[in-house]
């Protein structure tokens, strides 16, 4: 099934530093509905490279979804999500949270930085594989995203 | 001769000689009360006067009969001024007795002893004649002038000496108030006595009685000088007992000049009393704590100081009474200190031992909660392989590897729930909020909502008594409420779950009954089962971590109640909690 646009695949980025994480969501998204790229990023400062390209990179992979962890190495989740909501060319871009942080600060601190939803991994595997099969559905599918 | 055996001759000589002996013996046991020689003077006055009395009646010719009536007026004219200067003595006024007023009061009598010695020749006092009355010859008079100035000035005296001892009556206490009122009765039955004879007996016989009632005075005040005597020992217990005790005592007078300081009052001062008495307390005490409050309402008060610097420093509880005269005037004051620096040691001691043990509580509780949730983390790696592992290759590896994985899943999940539980056990203390107004009506109905499932499973009917409205953390209220009653219909023994709670105000709480006709408990068991992570049961038959009752506990423990059980096995459980009212919680 596709969102209606053509067959091209969905590029979604992860900023996820524990390979763990990383590893459950690519076997999650695996067996997805649909066709996606899922590019991964290992802290905030390498994020912020992939979303502004500099040069020969210059548009050429700006992601229909953002998966952000909060708790990263060098420049962290919530300095990359004040960056990104500021930025007018990537604002619009969605960003799901997706941290072990229950923290309510962290929940207000990430809406007041306009996250597009905040989301607690799960602890079990069942439930993880669920929660990201319906970020995927929600966002990719459900929504109605504006077409560059 | 036969005069003498007259009844009325020997009563004044019998009544004369009882005082004569009392002076004496007053004189030689040396009595050391206020004023005892002045009353051994008034007794011998009084034995003087009715011997005389007695003599006078007794003699025929009017030489004799004159001698003798002159003696009995010198005898009349010492007593005022005696009583005075003894009146003076028992109230503590000897001030007043300076030379100069001795001198006068001494010029005056002997000016009075003088006139009746020349009344013969100017006749100022009486003119006598002799008269004959019954078995006696009297010697009668008509007074004069310098007689009536001379009882006036008497009687003054004897009643400005009587108004003396009634201050002094009104403003003291105790054993003194008793002998002061036996001195002021003793005082005041002659001046009545002679009033009362002056105005309705004839005169021949005042003098007589006077004398007679003035000497059962003198009586009265000898009884109180040996009372006194007792007082005069107690008043020297009492100095030493100042004077060696070792809580610092100074006396000041209304106007904050000191009066006296004891031994240890001098030490802490560094004053000598010769140094110290009559200076402003504030000018030779330079750490002088200062003036209290009500003071001049005569109440007395009681704050702690703390005097000296540093680890010298001592505390002192510093208690201040107040003198009032019988104006209700402040005349003074006693300031006691006493040492209380190892109480107030000891109390520092016990809030610094309290203080460190709440911030090691909050540690632990900070340590719970930060480890079991990093703890999450890597446990969340572990159980997800595992179950993908489990998913993956069930049945594609051989039959050691199925069940080595089945192993690991589960004990990644007893950890997990281990973990989530340990999360919210520390919440209890970390997360919770500060207690308002909730509805325990509402409480109900949330924690039966939240167990919405396993009532209906279980079939369990859930009902209550009128619930209060009580100061509480609501949501922790909830998962009490919650954790009792799922456990009631948890543990049901196969019978259908019966839950009622009712609630009911006992001794400053509200005490809560969460009683179900469940498996119940052993008794031995009563303690335990509020233990975190404490189980009873095979997790096959009842499964759980053991949390709920630990949580519950914390959560009443934190409202500052109290938790626990009453049970027999196989007849139900009622659960009972407190959550105090204070004074604020009042609804």
């Amino acid at each position: 099934m596709n969102n209606g646009k053509s067959g091209r695949a969905i590029e979604i980025l992860l900023v996820e530093d524990n390979p763990g994480d990383v590893r459950l969501i690519q076997e999650a998204l695996k067996d997805g509905k649909l066709r996606n790229n899922l590019t991964v990023v290992g802290d905030g400062e390498q994020a912020l490279a992939y979303l502004k390209p500099t040069g020969a990179r210059a548009l050429a992979g700006r992601p229909d979804l953002v998966l952000l962890d909060l708790n990263l190495p060098k420049k962290d989740g919530r300095e990359l999500l004040a960056e990104v909501k500021e930025d007018p060319d990537l604002r619009h871009i969605p960003i799901v949270v997706l941290t072990t942080s229950e923290s309510e600060a962290d929940i207000l601190r990430s809406y007041e930085l306009h996250a597009n939803c905040y989301i607690t991994k799960p602890v079990d595997l069942d439930q993880f594989i669920h929660v990201v099969r319906s970020i995927e559905d929600f966002w990719l599918s459900i929504v109605k995203l504006p077409v560059e | 001769m036969e005069r003498f055996l007259q009844p009325q001759v020997l009563a004044f000589f019998g009544f004369g000689a009882v005082s004569v002996f009392l002076a004496v013996w007053i004189l030689r046991r040396q009595l050391r009360g206020p004023g005892s020689r002045v009353v051994a003077v008034l007794l011998l006055d009084g034995s003087l006067w009715l011997i005389a009395s007695g003599i006078e009646l007794g003699v025929t010719d009017i030489g004799n009969k004159i001698f003798w009536d002159s003696l009995q007026w010198t005898a009349v004219a010492i007593l005022p001024t005696a009583w005075l200067i003894y009146a003076l003595r028992f109230t503590g006024l000897e001030q007043w007795l300076s030379r100069r007023n001795l001198a006068l009061l001494g010029a005056v009598l002997l000016i009075s002893i003088l006139l009746i010695y020349t009344n013969p020749i100017h006749e100022w006092m009486w003119h006598g004649s002799l008269r004959v009355d019954g078995p006696f010859i009297k010697y009668e008079k008509t007074y004069g002038v310098g007689h009536w100035v001379f009882i006036a000035y008497g009687y003054s005296l004897v009643l400005g000496g009587a108004a003396l001892v009634f201050l002094m009556l009104k403003r003291s206490g105790g054993l003194y108030r008793r002998q002061a009122t036996v001195v002021l009765v003793a005082a005041v039955v002659p001046v009545i006595g002679s009033l009362l004879i002056a105005l309705k007996v004839p005169f021949t016989t005042r003098l007589e009685i006077s004398s007679l009632s003035f000497t059962v005075t003198t009586w009265f005040m000898a009884w109180s000088l040996l009372r006194f005597r007792l007082a005069d020992i107690l008043q020297v217990a009492r100095g030493r007992l100042i004077e060696s005790m070792s809580d610092p005592l100074v006396v000041l007078d209304g106007d904050g000049q000191v009066v006296y300081v004891n031994t240890a009052a001098q030490q802490l001062i560094g004053h000598t009393p010769l140094e110290a008495v009559g200076l402003p307390v504030e000018e030779i005490w330079a750490e002088w704590p200062g003036w209290m409050e009500n003071v001049e309402t005569g109440i007395e008060t009681t704050r702690e100081v703390a005097l000296g610097l540093g680890d010298e420093k001592t505390f002192y509880d510093m208690r201040v009474s107040p003198l009032l005269d019988w104006r209700k005037r402040l005349v003074g004051m006693v300031v006691v200190l006493r040492d209380i620096s190892d109480r107030m040691r000891a109390e520092e001691e016990l809030r610094h031992y309290a203080t460190e043990l709440e911030h090691s509580n909050q540690e632990l509780e900070q340590f719970a909660y930060v480890a079991s949730h990093d703890l999450q983390e890597p446990l969340r790696m572990v159980a997800g392989y595992t179950q993908l592992l489990s998913r993956r290759y069930q049945g594609k590896l051989d039959a050691d590897a199925d069940e080595f994985i089945a192993f690991a899943v589960d004990g990644a999940t007893r950890m997990q729930r281990l973990i989530n539980d340990l999360l919210e056990f520390s919440r209890v203390g970390t997360r919770g909020k500060p207690p308002e107004v909730t509805d325990c009506e509402v409480v109900f109905e949330r924690a039966v909502l939240n167990l919405k499932l396993a009532i209906e499973e279980r079939h369990a009917r859930v009902t209550h008594d009128p619930l209060p409205t009580l100061m509480a953390d609501g949501s922790q209220l909830i998962q009490l409420l919650q954790n009792l009653i799922g456990n009631a219909v948890k543990f049901h023994g196969g019978r259908l779950p019966e839950v009622h709670i009712g609630a009911s105000r006992e001794n400053g709480a509200w005490l809560f009954r969460v009683r179900d006709n469940g498996i119940g408990i052993d008794p031995k068991y009563f303690e335990r089962i509020f233990l975190i992570f404490q189980r009873l049961h095979n997790r096959t038959d009842y499964a759980g971590t053991g949390i709920g009752l630990a949580v519950c506990r914390k959560i009443v423990e934190r409202h500052g109640g109290s938790i626990w059980v009453e049970s027999e096995p196989g007849k139900g459980a009622t659960f009972f909690f407190t959550i105090p009212i204070d004074g604020e919680n009042e609804t």
